[in-house]
C-alpha cells in the first residue's frame, strides 16, 4: 500500500466506516447463530469479525501515521508501529477471507455446482518474511487477498447463475468491488489516484453489503 | 430458494417441524408426514424443541398434541431471515 499523505485522514475515515459495516454484518450473523445454531452463520460471524478488527486496526494505523508524520515509500514506512499495524490488518484480512473461501469451497463440494474453486486456498500465506517492511511487501500481501477474493467471487458468481435474487447480486457486487480495490492497491505505487480509487471502491463494496443487511433487517 | 442439499441441517429440520405446526396443533403422525422424518428422529427433535420452548405439548384424552409457541414463531421468522442472509452469500443453512 502506498497511501498518499494528503489522503490519510480520509483514508482512515473510509476504513473505519468499512470496519463498522463489517462489524454490523458479523453481529447480524451472530444474532442468527444464537437462534439457529448453524455453523455457516458462525463462520460468517468469525470472518466478518476478523475483517472488522483488521479494518479498525488499519484505520487507527492510518490515523496514527497521519498524526505522527509517518512517510511511505517503495522502501518502507518510517514507523515500526505503522508496519506492525498494517501487518496485523493484512493477517486478519487473510484469515477472514480464507474462512469465507473455505465456507464457499465446502458449499461447492456439497452442492451440484461442479466448480473446482478450492485449490488456491491458503497459498502464499506468510509471505513477506520477518523483518520485511510492510510497504515493500504490500503488493505481495495484496496479491494473497486478491487470490482469496477471486475464489470467493467465482463461488459467488457460480451461485448467482443458480439463484437470481437482489441480495445475492448485491453481495456479488460487493466482493467484485473489494477484489477490484485490492488489485488497485497492488499497483498503487504507480500513482496516488489509483490508491484513492481503490479505497473508494472498497468503501462502495462495504456500503453494498450494508444495503443487503438493511434490506434483510427490514424484511418480514 | 436454496440449492440442492444432501442433507437437512438441524435448524432446517426444526423449521420444517415448526412450519408443520403453524397450521394448528397436530399429532405426531401429522408432523411426521409433513416434516418427512422417521418416528425415532421426530421423537428426538420434538423433545429438543419442547425443551427449548419452541413447541408445547398438550394431552387431549389419550392423544398427545403439539403446538407452536410464540418463541417458535419467532424462531421461524429468524430462520427465514438467516436463510436469506446465508443465501445472499451463496451459502446454505
Amino acid at each position: 500500500m502506498f497511501p498518499p499523505r494528503w489522503f490519510l485522514p480520509y483514508d482512515a475515515i473510509f476504513v473505519l466506516i468499512a470496519a463498522f459495516v463489517a462489524l454490523a454484518v458479523a453481529l447480524y450473523a451472530l444474532h442468527g447463530y444464537r437462534w439457529i445454531r448453524e455453523r455457516t452463520l458462525y463462520v460468517l460471524f468469525l470472518a466478518f469479525l476478523l475483517l472488522s478488527v483488521g479494518l479498525f486496526i488499519n484505520g487507527i494505523t492510518l490515523g496514527y501515521s497521519y498524526a505522527t508524520g509517518v512517510t511511505f515509500s517503495k522502501f518502507g514506512s518510517s514507523s515500526l508501529v505503522a508496519d506492525v499495524g498494517f501487518w496485523a490488518y493484512y493477517l486478519m484480512s487473510m484469515v477472514a477471507y480464507s474462512l469465507l473461501a473455505f465456507a464457499y469451497a465446502k458449499r461447492l463440494r456439497e452442492s451440484t455446482i461442479a466448480l473446482a474453486a478450492g485449490g488456491t486456498m491458503g497459498k502464499g500465506q506468510g509471505s513477506g518474511g520477518i523483518g520485511t517492511s510492510l510497504v515493500a511487501a504490500g503488493p505481495v500481501m495484496e496479491l494473497v487477498l486478491v487470490i482469496l477474493l477471486l475464489v470467493i467471487l467465482i463461488a459467488q458468481l457460480a451461485d448467482l447463475t443458480v439463484k437470481h435474487n437482489r441480495y445475492s447480486t448485491l453481495v456479488t457486487v460487493s466482493f467484485a468491488m473489494l477484489l477490484a480495490s485490492h488489485i488497485l492497491f497492488m499497483f498503487s505505487s504507480i500513482g496516488d489516484v489509483i490508491y484513492v480509487v481503490g479505497r473508494v471502491m472498497e468503501l462502495a463494496g462495504f456500503i453494498s453489503l450494508l444495503s443487503v443487511l438493511l434490506g434483510l433487517r427490514g424484511a418480514k | 430458494m436454496s440449492g440442492p442439499q444432501k442433507y437437512r441441517s438441524k435448524g432446517r429440520i426444526f423449521a420444517d417441524i415448526l412450519r408443520a405446526l403453524q397450521e394448528g396443533p397436530a399429532k405426531v403422525t401429522h408432523i411426521l408426514y409433513r416434516a418427512n422424518l422417521s418416528h425415532d428422529r421426530l421423537t428426538k427433535y420434538l423433545a429438543q424443541l419442547e425443551e427449548s420452548g419452541l413447541i408445547a405439548r398438550q394431552q387431549e384424552g389419550d392423544r398427545t398434541v403439539y403446538s407452536i409457541t410464540d418463541k417458535g414463531e419467532k424462531f421461524l421468522v429468524e430462520f427465514r431471515r438467516m436463510e436469506e442472509f446465508a443465501n445472499a452469500f451463496g451459502l446454505d443453512i
